[in-house]
């Protein structure tokens, strides 16, 4: 197979992709079709096998249990209050409240893996509070939107789940390599807005809270600290697999949600209810995906892009910033996850080539959803922060309060690509190298 | 459907909430006690081959299986419309395309006696029987779905069409979050 033929497949789903036919119809078109043309029947006729050994997988059972998780904690109401405990201990920072909208939007995004239900959740609290203290609109609402971003790449993470069932690598690896680029780009936006921002909020209205309620309000953090601890606890020491982990993550919510009063059936319905319904959503793009794979692979397609990417000649800098410009443009225009199905059966191969792991490019690509996140016309958090602001206003305000961001993030990633280390420090100690 | 949609999450969440407990005492016991119930993984791996399926049809029902909807917003509602029948349409033939190969694996099982590779050696006809159903009521629905949208097109009832059979928005996500919002406060 030609790399002519592979890009006319890319573009073939692109324009079924943009036709708003469900991604994974547009994909398995062009798997079915490619392999058919190719191949014939022959072809085809594996790919029963192929779903068969795709579902039953055990790492994919971790995919609904993590939904489950996040479900848990933000509809037992574990999660809402992080923002009042986070404002009293960060709302001192220069910067002060803003650091909250950062703090509360990593934490809850990291936990509940929607940033629908993050920009919902947290927006809905702390709009009125940064306005009702005179806070800049702009900062205040590109705060929540690139905060809402961070829970993709902190683990527990199905975008991370999704990358490592297509690039077939350790999710477990993952999820360590994540949280360091996680936790530094959490405290480089943190910086931004105290540098930026020194005295947002001093003008208004100061609340003095006595520090024995400070320290009663900490309680808050407990459940979320708790399960995150469990999770990449037992992952990281090796104690479990991310599965393992994610049925840890969920009795222990159980517990917390129980303890909260709110275990109750409509509760763990509607848990079931949204938690099936993104399971569903992700796998099956996911086993079209990998149907694909089985495609690309049989008629040579990644040998072709490997041999073609190592003709050009590039060295890995060179193509790693050429992917960041590719990311960026392609995330203006598409969803988090169709990025990564679009785009992972072909870069990897393309990448490994010249020697770059597929750890670190799971969170490099990772780090570029996240940009897609807050990049216009299809940046889902602009609209969710948007449509959360109570009196209405420009959208321009939003986009542009998040432009800093963006920039941010791109700075991140070519410095991921300067320093590898950063997301393969936490795996390499972990293997013992 | 929505009452359908229901029950095929209750079944599914029920699965992964017993399956949670499994896992757990499994983990707990291995290393606590280092004793292993062995199979656990082989049963987490048939839990999600038989759930998944229904996960796709709640997906379906729910119209949440994902569609870029960047140039669908900016046509005019006949396109729109058009659009949804066609992709209402290919969801269906793919659901159709996967129960004919998940067919076919099940009868090539069931001719050569295939047992899984496991300390339990599961005659994987049970576990793959199981899939095969669950991956007929996703087939079912979404052909049901389909014609459901031509019978709309018949009728030449854009409305319907655009009301049942329109992506997901964040705008529609974002009001259910709202809502339940409201509700736990």
């Amino acid at each position: 197979m030609s790399i002519t033929v592979i890009a006319i497949g890319f573009v073939a789903m692109l324009f079924l992709m943009f036709l708003s036919m469900p991604v994974a119809v547009a994909i398995l078109s062009v798997g079915g079709i490619g392999g058919y043309l190719a191949y014939g029947m022959p072809l085809v006729q594996t790919m029963g096998g192929v779903v068969w050994g795709t579902l039953n997988n055990p790492v994919m059972t971790a995919i609904p249990l993590f939904m489950l998780l996040g479900e848990l904690l933000l509809r037992g109401g574990i999660a809402d209050k992080m923002f009042d405990a986070l404002a009293v201990w960060l709302g001192r920072l220069p910067g002060g409240l803003l650091h909250t909208n950062i703090g509360t939007c990593a934490l809850f995004s990291a936990t509940s893996g929607s940033s629908v239900a993050t920009a919902a959740t947290v927006g809905t609290i702390a709009l009125p509070a940064l306005g009702e203290r005179n806070y800049p609109v702009r900062p205040s609402l590109g705060t929540l939107a690139a905060g809402g971003t961070l829970g993709i790449l902190i683990p527990p993470s199905v975008n991370l789940l999704v990358y490592g069932s297509l690039a077939n690598v350790s999710v477990g690896q993952l999820f360590i390599a994540g949280v360091l680029p996680g936790l530094i780009l959490t405290l480089l936006f943190m910086a931004y807005v105290a540098f930026a921002y020194p005295d947002a909020g001093r003008d208004g209205p100061q609340i003095d809270v006595p520090a024995a309620e400070k320290r009663r309000l900490l309680r808050h953090l407990v459940p979320p600290a708790v399960i995150f601890g469990i999770v990449m606890g037992s992952i990281y020491g090796g104690l479990a697999t991310p599965t393992e982990s994610a049925a840890l993550g969920v009795m222990a919510a159980f517990y917390f949600v129980w303890r909260n009063g709110r275990l109750k059936w409509a509760l763990l319905e509607t848990c079931f209810i949204q938690s099936a319904r993104t399971t569903g959503m992700v796998i099956l793009v996911i086993v079209c995906a990998l149907l694909l794979n089985v495609t690309l692979s049989m008629t040579g397609g990644t040998q072709a892009v490997t041999r073609w990417v190592t003709e050009l000649g590039l060295s890995q800098t060179m193509l790693l910033l050429l992917f960041v410009l590719f990311y960026v443009i392609l995330g203006m225009f598409m969803d988090a996850m169709s990025m990564l199905v679009l785009t992972v059966p072909i870069a990897v191969p393309m990448v490994t080539a010249l020697g770059v792991d597929p750890i670190w490019f799971g969170v490099f690509v990772v780090v570029m959803c996240e940009i897609g996140l807050i990049t216009p016309p299809v940046g889902m958090n602009l609209f969710v922060v948007q449509g959360v602001r109570k009196g209405g206003g420009d959208f321009k305000d939003v986009i542009w309060g998040s432009v800093p961001f963006v920039i941010i993030m791109i700075v991140f990633a070519a410095l991921l690509i300067l320093v590898p280390g950063i997301a393969m420090l936490l795996p390499d100690l972990a293997a013992g190298r | 459907m929505q009452t359908y949609s229901r029950i095929c999450a209750v079944v599914f969440g029920l699965m992964m909430t017993a399956l949670c407990v499994v896992i757990s005492v499994e983990t707990m016991l291995r290393k606590i006690f280092n004793h292993s119930l062995a199979g656990v993984d082989e049963l987490s791996g048939y839990a999600i081959a038989i759930g998944a399926p229904l996960c796709f049809t709640i997906a379906a029902i729910e119209q949440s299986h994902i569609r870029i909807n960047l140039l669908h917003m900016r046509m005019p509602p006949r396109a729109r419309a058009a659009l949804n029948l066609l992709a209402a349409l290919t969801l269906a033939a793919l659901a159709l395309y996967l129960a004919y190969f998940t067919t076919r694996t099940v009868l090539e099982t069931r001719l050569f006696g295939s047992i899984a590779q496991t300390p339990w050696m599961t005659p994987l006809i049970w576990p793959q029987a199981a899939w095969m159903i669950g991956m007929m009521v996703f087939t079912f629905s979404t052909v049901f779905l389909a014609a459901r949208a031509v019978l709309f097109a018949i009728r030449r009832d854009t409305e319907g069409l655009l009301r049942e059979f329109g992506p997901d928005s964040v705008e529609d996500e974002l009001a259910a979050e709202l809502s339940d919002l409201e509700e736990r406060a």
